[in-house]
């Protein structure tokens, strides 16, 4: 088995293609649809390597998640993954422990060398 | 500024967004005009706000065009009504992305709300009561994609001199910290 990434995501669409870039780079894919449901399951998950999550989600937002994540003391490192560029909103999700930003729409070879990256360490 | 420069703000930002998703998508389209004439089974639509303007991105497509505009990996086979769904909300949500942040370099921030997707028959887009408003019609050899923004504005909408490119990271691109 690969490593573990949860890809939390609204849309369906972003969650299939990205399950298809990490699965064909030897990752395992779970998938969340907002934030909380991933806060959730990271929490219950014990050997993920790292999170790819979207901003812009209905209920727990993914800066807001990631917000959640840093105050409990969570290290798992967490790519964010979405339509927005703002630079005032990268240096929030950095402040708050973020890994890395990137802007959709994405290329499947440039995020699997970003997962590996991140869950090289 | 006045509601006509306003318009051609508008029209001129959700051309340049909806170029570079096509180009990313890899689809070529022709634009065209009057798309309200345009006859759909998908909708989208999406509110956005600031201090001094909102309005909303309303998107009405066919499913021929959403079925080829899919990303290439997830082409193969035929899409589920769910699938074209989902597709429509995100390709709208990366229009109005990439119109939130070619308006960021002008000075003006606005807030994205999430897409609300509809299906169902001969869905046509009217102008809205909203007195400012861009459109553009998409089309491919299946089908068409209609773009609809209408919005308004207080009388301090203004933008800046020069563009500021660094309030905003390009699409497609990756930072790692």
């Amino acid at each position: 088995m690969g490593k573990k990434v949860i890809v939390i995501d609204d849309s369906q669409t972003v969650r299939q293609q990205v399950g298809r870039a990490l699965s064909e780079a030897g990752f395992e894919m779970i998938e969340a649809v907002d934030g909380k449901g991933g806060l959730i399951a990271i929490q219950n998950t014990a050997d993920l390597a790292m999170a790819i999550c979207d901003v812009n989600m209905p209920g727990m937002n993914g800066l807001e998640m990631l917000e959640a994540l840093s105050t409990s003391g969570c290290k798992l490192p967490v790519l964010m993954l979405t339509t927005e560029g703002q630079s005032e909103l990268i240096a929030r999700a950095k402040k708050w422990g973020a890994k890395g930003w990137i802007v959709k729409p994405f290329k499947p070879e440039m995020l699997v060398a970003a997962v590996r990256k991140l869950t090289a360490a | 500024m006045e509601k006509r420069e306003i318009c051609a703000l508008l029209n001129e930002t959700l051309q340049g967004a909806a170029d570079g998703i096509f180009e990313h998508l890899g689809v070529a389209v022709e634009y065209g005009d009057e798309p309200e004439a345009e006859v759909h089974d998908f909708a989208c639509s999406i509110g956005f706000t600031s201090a001094t303007l909102r309005g909303n991105l309303t998107l009405t497509a066919g499913g021929a065009f959403l079925a080829e505009t899919r990303p290439k990996e997830l082409r193969q086979g035929a899409a589920s009504e769910f699938e074209l769904c989902d597709w429509m909300g995100e390709l709208g949500n990366q229009v109005l992305g990439r119109f939130k942040n070619r308006l960021l370099v002008t000075g003006n921030a606005i807030v994205l709300g999430t897409p609300a997707v509809l299906s169902g028959f001969q869905i046509q887009r009217r102008r809205g009561r909203m007195p400012l408003y861009a459109e553009r019609l998409a089309k491919t050899e299946v089908g068409s994609l209609a773009l609809h923004v209408t919005a308004e504005a207080t009388r301090d909408f203004a933008i800046t001199e020069r563009e500021d490119q660094s309030l905003v990271m390009p699409e497609g691109e990756l930072e790692l910290f």
